[in-house]
């Protein structure tokens, strides 16, 4: 071996020597769990334009509101395990899109009469542990809670740094099982009573180091969904028959997303600059692309301002149309706006102070969705595409 | 599916543009807006509302259940 | 945001923080925590002390061995990288040679006092496994050697999990950067010239890492028109034949730094440069009659 090269190696070796001794790089490992217990709050308030009174034929002008309030607790569980709890409740209120009919000039939303009150509770708790320097294991579980709607969640996750590269692998297994009661369900004689569905997804996620600044992430996650996939409070108008019949969806739905994100900073401008893009395709023949930017622009002071911006556009599954002229073949149908053709456009802007163990921050959201903001050039608007407002503050407080 | 043939050949070439980086030199990817969710309780009311309003959803997470969303 | 000094006196040497900070308070909590570090590693590692970690190991010289903790644990470990990669120059055992070389005496030992010191010598002849060390009959350790530069690299780690990201720690010459100044722009280190300490010899810009140097301007003598260096080299036990006066070494990490340096003044004025070159750390050198070389000389 040349004198070169053992020097070279005696500066590898030292180094890591160096490295090993506890305290020296503990800011820096990525496989590690927390050592600090961390509590966050954040309130949100959610609020959907009025529908547009030339689009509406029935019903209420007046659509969602939802107000939301989450709390989560991050804490060290001994040296090599941290636990996650995270409580979500929100209250929601308004009238949501019933059916669509054919009007002079175009399709008129129905929208159902009464005024729904709603709440819904969330608990979601996660398990981090770390089996040695490289692998972290994380167990998931939850539970959701509505008056109509019941749902358990369990997931495993693992993150596993490969040695002597810049590459971490990531991969997870999740299940939701599902349970639907529908209000006047049991009254109603053609609304479905009680219904389950079920789903399962798997992922497998790759993120690289590419420099001191920059680094990237591709995943590919696959998700079956099985059971009542329908909306049992929406409906379709069948033009021939001059009638309304049932939303009704296949009752398996493949789902197939590939995504990529990439995390820079920019040292002189003490700035990070996230991009993310995800596409999405499934058996329903509905693809989607997504694109979010985000600036997160450190300032004097301890602020940290984060405008950002996102772009969806997706195409219709194969049995949504407004409303039919005549049944389909397949006894499928739906005029749900979520499963037209259509764009959205959305735009953030988040301003946070960080004290030493406190942040603040407030964030204000505007997202709206068209035909016109589709990739694809679309027939007929849905006449019921969301418009909405969120603000939110929220505290984050390390013990 | 061309999108995924995409992903992967961009993956490739990151793969030839990776400058070797030593643990004590991951100072600025280990800030805290570097994460990949800086906000986890934003994301995961963002993930719902998207959820609720879109026709898709999910992206590299095991976690999270369905709603009866209107 | 507002630059704070905070002087101190640590290890027998004129020490610094100087911090960036939103608040002076934020400044002085952080400056606070960094200083009690520097002081709980002079502390453990005094050899000075009976109480402490080095002091309990040599007294227990010949006898049993002590079982230490994981930090102790890590810094042998290093040590024992550090005196196979240099085959055997630096070498954390080679304080006792002191004992011959009384620099203050101005008298040269006789070659039979050193040989019989050097029997006393030699991390080879340590017995290391960890957690348990012992030594023999007479043997010393002696943390000095990079034990300054450590704490340079955790006083800055502190400061950093307070929250400072501008500013740098300077321990007796020794120097971990936190981060540069808050426009970017780079510390500029003035590198004293071993022959006449009120003169810069260079400027070295530096925005992280840490800087250190070696050199034989602190403590020497001259027999019959002679320079002894107070450099021993642990393998004679003699001086070090002509050394370079002065070594500086640029790296990711002070500890590195310094271990280079001292290394590279334990080489000799021959071998020094190219063993620098060879290991691709940033250094600046300045020989006996007052050449600069190196990758960090002024243009």
């Amino acid at each position: 071996m040349s004198q070169n090269l053992k020097n070279k190696r005696a500066l590898a070796a030292l180094t890591s020597a160096a490295l090993a001794i506890p305290g020296m790089s503990a800011s820096v490992q990525a496989a590690s769990v927390l050592t600090e217990t961390v509590v966050q709050y954040k309130a949100s308030a959610y609020r959907e334009a009025d529908l547009d009174s030339s689009k509406l034929s029935g019903g209420s002008l007046e659509r969602y509101e939802i107000d939301t309030q989450q709390v989560r607790a991050q804490m060290p569980l001994g040296e090599k395990t941290d636990a996650s709890i995270e409580f979500m409740y929100e209250t929601m209120s308004g009238a949501s899109p019933w059916f669509i009919l054919p009007g002079q000039d175009g399709p008129v939303q129905v929208m159902s009469g009464a005024t729904i009150h709603e709440e819904r509770k969330d608990l979601q708790a996660k398990v981090n542990h770390l089996l040695n320097d490289k692998t972290v294991i994380s167990l998931i579980a939850g539970v959701s809670d509505e008056k109509d709607y019941f749902a358990v969640n369990a997931g495993v996750e693992a993150l596993y740094e490969i040695p002597d590269t810049q590459l971490t692998l990531t991969a997870g297994l999740g299940y939701s099982d599902d349970e639907l009661e529908p209000t006047d369900g049991a009254i109603l004689p053609d609304r479905i009573e009680r219904a389950t569905r079920d789903s399962t997804t798997a992922f497998v996620g790759l993120s690289q180091i590419l420099s001191k600044t920059t680094v990237v992430q591709g995943s590919l996650t696959y998700s079956l969904q099985r059971g009542f996939l329908s909306d049992p409070y929406k409906k379709v108008w069948i033009d021939d028959q001059a009638t309304t019949m049932n939303d009704s969806r296949p009752d398996d739905r493949n789902q197939f997303v590939a995504q990529a994100r990439l995390r820079h900073f920019l040292p002189d401008l003490k700035a990070a600059l996230h991009l993310d893009y995800r596409y999405f395709e499934d058996d329903w023949e509905v693809a989607s692309s997504t694109i979010e930017a985000a600036w997160y622009q450190n300032l004097p002071g301890g602020w940290v301002f984060t405008p950002s911006l996102r772009y969806y556009t997706q195409s219709q599954a194969f049995f949504y149309a407004p409303y039919f002229f005549s049944a389909r073949n397949d006894g499928f149908g739906s005029a749900d706006y979520r499963l037209s053709p259509y764009g959205a456009i959305s735009v953030k802007l988040r301003l946070e102070k960080r004290w030493q163990s406190f942040d603040l921050h407030a964030e204000w959201e505007s997202y709206e969705a068209s035909a016109d903001y589709s990739l694809d050039s679309v027939d007929v608007e849905n006449p019921a595409l969301v418009e909405f407002d969120i603000l939110s503050v929220g505290l984050n407080w390390r013990l | 599916m061309r999108l995924v043939l995409l992903l992967l050949s961009l993956s490739g070439l990151a793969a030839c543009a990776v400058e070797p980086v030593e643990a004590w030199e991951r100072d600025f990817l280990a800030r805290p807006e570097m994460a990949w969710d800086p906000d986890a309780l934003g994301s995961s009311y963002r993930n719902h509302v998207h959820f609720s309003k879109e026709a898709s959803n999910g992206g590299a997470s095991a976690g999270g259940g369905g709603c009866g969303c209107n | 945001m507002q630059l704070y000094h905070y002087p101190f006196t640590a290890m027998a040497s004129p020490c610094e923080l100087r911090l960036y900070g939103e608040s002076q308070a934020l400044a002085a909590a952080a400056a606070e925590a960094a200083k009690a570090e520097v002081i709980r590693i002079e502390q453990t590692y005094s050899r000075y002390r009976d109480d402490s970690v080095v002091g309990k190991i040599n007294a227990a010289a010949g006898g049993d061995p002590i079982a230490v903790n994981e930090e102790t644990c890590a810094l042998i470990n290093y040590a024992t990288t550090a005196y196979t990669e240099s085959g055997g120059l630096f070498d954390i055992s080679s304080g006792v040679l002191r004992e011959v070389w009384n620099f203050k005496l101005g008298q040269l030992p006789s070659p039979a006092a050193v040989a019989f010191c050097l029997k006393r010598v030699g991390w080879n002849k340590v017995h290391w496994e960890a957690p348990n060390i012992s030594l023999q009959q007479g043997m010393e350790l002696d943390f000095g050697g990079f034990g300054k530069e450590y704490a340079a690299d955790r006083a800055a780690i502190i400061c950093e999990e307070h929250g400072i990201s501008y500013g740098l720690v300077e321990l007796g010459g020794d120097i971990r950067v936190i981060g540069p100044h808050p426009d970017g722009s780079a510390w500029q280190i003035g590198i004293r010239n071993p022959r006449d300490p009120e003169v810069a010899v260079a400027v070295i810009p530096l925005k992280t890492g840490g800087l250190a140097s070696s050199g034989d301007y602190e403590r020497f003598m001259v027999i019959d028109g002679k320079r002894y260096s107070h450099i021993l080299n642990p393998r004679t036990g003699r001086p070090v034949d002509k050394p370079m006066a002065g070594v500086t070494v640029v790296a990711p990490l002070c500890l590195l730094a310094g271990t280079a340096a001292t290394v590279a003044m334990l080489q000799g004025e021959k071998a020094a440069p190219t063993f620098l070159n060879d290991l691709g750390l940033p250094h600046l050198w300045i020989d006996q009659a007052g050449m600069l070389g190196g990758d960090l000389v002024p243009h």
